[in-house]
């Protein structure tokens, strides 16, 4: 028969080493032969020579008890190295998980990061350090370096939203732009929200950073197309109107001062024509006549007998106003923020008269804040129900115009800007007035002007 | 000073303006035809004495500066004064670069057009001038024959008699003829004139 351990469990790698222990408890006890086994037999061959028979049934019992725990062994082993196994498959998973984790990441682009409120720490994914230009194994981060990486123009204000949330225990959600270490400019979109312990108290805020540069940069292309557009159209709708004044105003007008001039000449003549004189005098009654008509016909056009009320959210505009802009105030560095009242009613209006009033009360903000360098640059847009009616307010913190300008900016004609037509307010006052509303700009006390209408909910006397 | 035939044609789409500027000119006693288009006005209009033309930029069709173009291409030299319903400042560099008189903004004052249109005129006779002088010179040296034109380019470049005569192997005294036939032909009483005279050639 041969040897057990010979036969071995047969396991490979670190099983064996088990193995080996077990047989070598069995082996000691076998070593013992000459003496273990006595004091169990001693009555029934006290000093005889154990038989060689008795030997051999002693040996094979004992083999099958080697052999069984050999068996105990392996069964052992065998649920040992399954569960290795299971252990190594987790372990596996895991791993997976987290590389399809940090591939999602990359592939969106979107870095992860939880802030510690009490100690303070905050994490970075990898995609995160990666998106900020930074070397995950080298730098470490905090609070503060995250908040210097902010573009210095956007950095007090995503700063201030971030603590207003924190104090709020409010999600935040916000996009600014980051200045990386190598000078690239990254727009970024973060959304987080707070994490609360079990006595509801605030332990952490984990969330996300989306590169969205790309996204970004080709809506600025097509966001100042836009704005082109806006820029255009506004002309055009102004610029048309000024072209039908100027074209049927001027025509009869130059053929009035040239039949004025005829008849001058003709009864100066020698003979007098007067004959043509009058001819001339009947023309000029007609071409003035022919001139009333046409400003009759735009006074017409601007009082609204053309346009179509409807009730309307007047919020739902501001935001169309707002993002046909949105290019021109990211190019000249302004900061919009909307403050819209959620409960406000419909109010009845023209939609396209009331997007050419606040665009033409944006892009006079925008202009008011070109040329200012120094300060922050907001626009701020806010929309305020009361019983009777909605107010809009349009608020720049640009040069400011004194009071004595103020007083007359909504006149036709009258223009602060070295190219402007002094009409853009005139007839945005034009069309507030036929709404039943009123509108007017006062100064604000840091810098700056605000201009506000007011539309009524049931006034409309031009309809 | 105002030549009795001369024409001021006004083209302009509206009839308003036409009927007024038609009774203007006549008023100074200035023969005017009026278009309603500038099609028209290359269809109809005739130039035989001085005359220019009151044009309106915008018309539909062919506009004013079309019109300014079409008669530059065609070589009908007209002197142009526009009138237009917008004061349109690019238009109206486009068109004094072009060679227009004028660009005058509707509503303009009767005397602007007025004396735009008596330089317009005097412009154009001097042109007519200019312009006869030129085919009356044509037309003598058009009489030279070819040993002529040959020896008057000498003449002009200042080279004498004697040098001509052997640069052409021909004799001093032919040289002389040829030179006396070809200043009577020219109507040039000396090298001088000969000389202005090849000039405005060339």
């Amino acid at each position: 028969m041969p040897h057990p351990t010979s036969r071995g469990p047969g396991k490979p790698g670190g099983t064996a080493r088990v193995s080996r222990k077990r047989v070598a408890v069995s082996d000691s006890g076998k070593s013992g032969t000459s003496t273990s086994p006595l004091p169990l037999r001693p009555r029934r061959r006290a000093a005889s020579e154990p038989s060689t028979r008795k030997l051999a049934q002693n040996a094979s019992l004992r083999l099958s008890e080697v052999l069984q725990n050999l068996k105990k062994c392996a069964a052992a082993i065998q649920s040992l190295d399954a569960k290795l196994r299971q252990h190594n498959q987790e372990q596996d998973r895991l791993r997976r998980q987290m590389d399809y984790f940090a591939l999602g990441q990359k592939i969106t682009r979107t870095g992860s990061w939880a802030w510690n409120l009490s100690s303070g720490k905050l994490f970075w994914s990898r995609e995160h350090f990666r998106i900020f230009g930074l070397d995950p194994e080298n730098n470490k981060v905090s609070y503060r370096v995250f908040f210097r990486m902010i573009h210095a123009d956007e950095r007090a204000h995503v700063e201030r939203e971030f603590q207003e949330a924190v104090r709020a225990g409010r999600d935040f959600d916000s996009e600014y732009r980051i200045v990386r270490p190598d000078g690239q400019l990254r727009y970024i979109q973060s959304h987080a929200y707070p994490v609360f312990g079990e006595s509801g108290e605030l332990m952490e805020y984990v969330g996300t950073a989306a590169d969205i540069t790309e996204q970004r940069q080709g809506e600025e292309s097509l966001g100042s197309m836009q704005a082109e557009l806006a820029q255009a159209s506004r002309a055009i709708t102004l610029g048309q109107l000024m072209a039908t004044i100027a074209h049927e105003v001027n025509q009869p007008l130059a053929a009035l001062v040239a039949n004025a001039g005829a008849a001058v000449r003709w009864l100066a003549g020698d003979p007098p024509r007067i004959d043509k004189a009058r001819q001339a005098l009947t023309r000029i009654a007609r071409d003035a006549n022919r001139a009333s008509n046409v400003i009759a016909r735009i006074r017409a056009l601007i009082g609204g007998t053309d346009v179509q009320r409807s009730p309307l959210d007047l919020n739902s505009i501001v935001h169309e106003v707002i993002a046909l802009v949105r290019s021109e105030l990211r190019r000249n560095n302004i900061t919009v923020r909307a403050h819209l009242d959620e409960n406000l009613r419909q109010v009845r209006c023209d939609r396209v008269q009331m997007q050419q009033v606040l665009l033409n009360l944006i892009v006079n903000a925008i202009e008011a804040m070109v040329t200012v360098m120094t300060q922050p640059k907001l626009l701020a847009i806010a929309t305020v129900a009361d019983v009777a009616g909605v107010m809009v307010s349009v608020k720049d913190s640009g040069v400011g115009l004194d009071q004595l300008v103020l007083e007359r900016v909504f006149e036709p004609f009258y223009t602060t800007k070295p190219r402007g037509m002094g009409i853009g307010l005139a007839i945005s006052r034009a069309i507030i007035e036929a709404h039943g509303g009123r509108i007017w700009a006062v100064p604000n006390e840091a810098s700056g002007t605000t201009f506000r209408f007011r539309l009524p909910f049931n006034g409309t006397p031009a309809e | 000073m105002k030549p009795s035939n001369a024409v001021v044609y006004v083209v302009d789409d509206d009839v308003s303006v036409r009927e007024a500027l038609a009774s203007l000119i006549g008023s100074v006693s200035l023969n005017v035809e009026c278009f309603a288009s500038p099609q028209e006005f290359l269809r109809r209009h005739s130039r035989d004495g001085p005359s220019c033309l009151v044009l309106d930029v915008r018309m539909p069709g062919l506009s004013g500066l079309d019109l300014q173009r079409e008669l530059t291409r065609t070589a009908q030299p007209i002197p142009i004064i526009f009138i237009s319903g917008h004061g349109d400042i690019p238009m109206a560099v486009g068109a004094m670069k072009a060679g227009a008189i004028e660009f005058l903004a509707k509503p303009f004052r009767d005397e602007d057009l007025l004396d735009a249109i008596r330089q317009a005129l005097e412009r154009d006779q001097a042109a007519r001038g200019r312009r006869a002088e030129l085919a009356r010179i044509r037309g003598r040296y058009a009489q030279l024959t070819a040993r002529q034109r040959q020896i008057a380019k000498k003449i002009v470049e200042g080279r004498l008699n004697k040098q001509i005569a052997a640069e052409l192997h021909l004799s001093e005294n032919t040289i002389k003829v040829h030179r006396r036939r070809i200043m009577e032909r020219m109507g040039a009483a000396n090298v001088a004139t000969l000389v202005h005279l090849m000039e405005q050639l060339t």
